[in-house]
């Protein structure tokens, strides 16, 4: 067997590929290899990219979260500030126009002590001037003249305190949006003691003197 | 071992299974490609050897040309230490590879060119030592056999 092997092991050492096809060969070899690595090379930097894009996206959108968090709550303080301030503001106008108004002890201009009389005496004020339902009964009115309170037409009605007969000025306007806001209270202002209240339409704020 | 005897080595392995110059240098350029593209490089024979009996499987398969000849039952061969009288060309031996069965080449060409042991050929093809040793018998045998007729056929001739 020993011919046998020899022949058939010549018989294939006699088989070659030309050097043509071996340069070709190898030559391709080289470029997909190369073609790999600056592959493999690529998609590692697309998958860096991508991790960091994603890892950035993710921080981007964490910050934003805190971002919007932290502005959702400014503005929410800024929303509460505002309208405390305002509603502040609001009632400390209201309350400055009162007290200054009151301090002025300005005269009557229509003497009726009956609110009926003077509800037609008065008769450029846009609301029915009733008597208050919260106004103490020891209050008995004296008479009224026209003023204004937050740029709206009021009624400044002065009156009289039977227990102590002191004269308190009693302001009487239609109930706005704005004075919607104000809450009862009752405090001193300008050495102004003032009430204020409000039913369904209308707006009234009590001053005394201090 | 340089590249080019790598590449050489490959060719003739995919020669003993394909049996056609043309097909056998397609094969060994697909697996060198491959195993460039994935491994940068070519880095020893067993793996070229292993990436083309791979893809010569596969055309195989596609082809549907795989020849599943058990080897049960098949007669062992009755011996080969038989004194080869005649002159055995390449054409000659180009047509009585012809006839065996790739299997049956590749056992022989990696026994026979390579030097590889009935086991380490068993390793790499996947199969048990007996059907290797097998293989190599029948292959041989039939080799022999070939050989015999086609000096018959001369002598009728001359």
């Amino acid at each position: 067997m020993d011919k046998l092997d020899k022949s058939i092991k010549g018989y294939y050492l006699d088989k070659r590929l030309s050097a043509d096809s071996i340069d070709r060969i190898l030559d391709k070899g080289h470029q997909v290899a190369q073609d790999s690595v600056s592959e493999k090379s690529s998609a590692n930097k697309r998958r860096v990219n991508r991790l960091l894009n994603v890892s950035i996206l993710k921080r981007f959108a964490a910050r934003q979260w805190w971002a919007s968090a932290v502005a959702a709550c400014l503005l929410m303080v800024v929303l509460v500030a505002q309208s405390y301030y305002f509603q502040r503001s609001v009632s400390e106008m209201v309350l400055a126009e009162i007290a200054m108004n009151h301090n002025k002890h300005l005269d009557v201009e229509f003497p009726y002590n009956d609110y009926e009389v003077l509800r037609v005496a008065m008769n450029r004020l846009d609301f029915s001037l009733i008597p208050p339902a919260r106004l103490p009964k020891q209050f008995v009115l004296v008479g009224g003249r026209y003023c204004s309170i937050q740029g709206k037409l009021a009624a400044q009605l002065k009156v009289k305190n039977n227990n102590t007969g002191s004269v308190s000025t009693l302001y009487v306007t239609a109930l706005t949006d704005n004075l919607k806001k104000i809450d009862s209270e009752r405090l001193v202002y300008d050495n102004v003691t003032i009430k204020l209240w409000q039913d369904e339409s209308h707006f009234y704020g009590l001053a005394t003197d201090a | 071992m340089t590249d080019r005897d790598l590449l050489l080595a490959g060719f003739r392995y995919a020669y003993s299974l394909a049996n056609r110059h043309h097909d056998a240098e397609d094969l060994v350029q697909e697996a060198w490609v491959r195993i460039s593209a994935l491994h940068g490089s070519v880095p020893n024979k067993s793996l070229l050897f292993t990436v083309i009996r791979n893809i010569f499987i596969d055309q195989y398969r596609r082809k549907n040309l795989v020849i599943i000849e058990s080897l049960e039952g098949v007669a062992e061969p009755a011996g080969l230490d038989v004194e080869l009288e005649f002159t055995m060309d390449a054409e000659v031996i180009d047509r009585a590879l012809n006839q065996l069965r790739p299997e049956e080449r590749e056992a022989i060409f990696l026994n026979v060119v390579e030097g590889y042991t009935a086991k380490e050929i068993a390793t790499l093809t996947d199969k048990s030592r007996n059907t290797i040793l097998s293989l190599l018998h029948r292959g041989k045998q039939k080799l022999v056999q070939l050989f015999s007729q086609e000096s018959s056929n001369d002598q009728n001739l001359a």
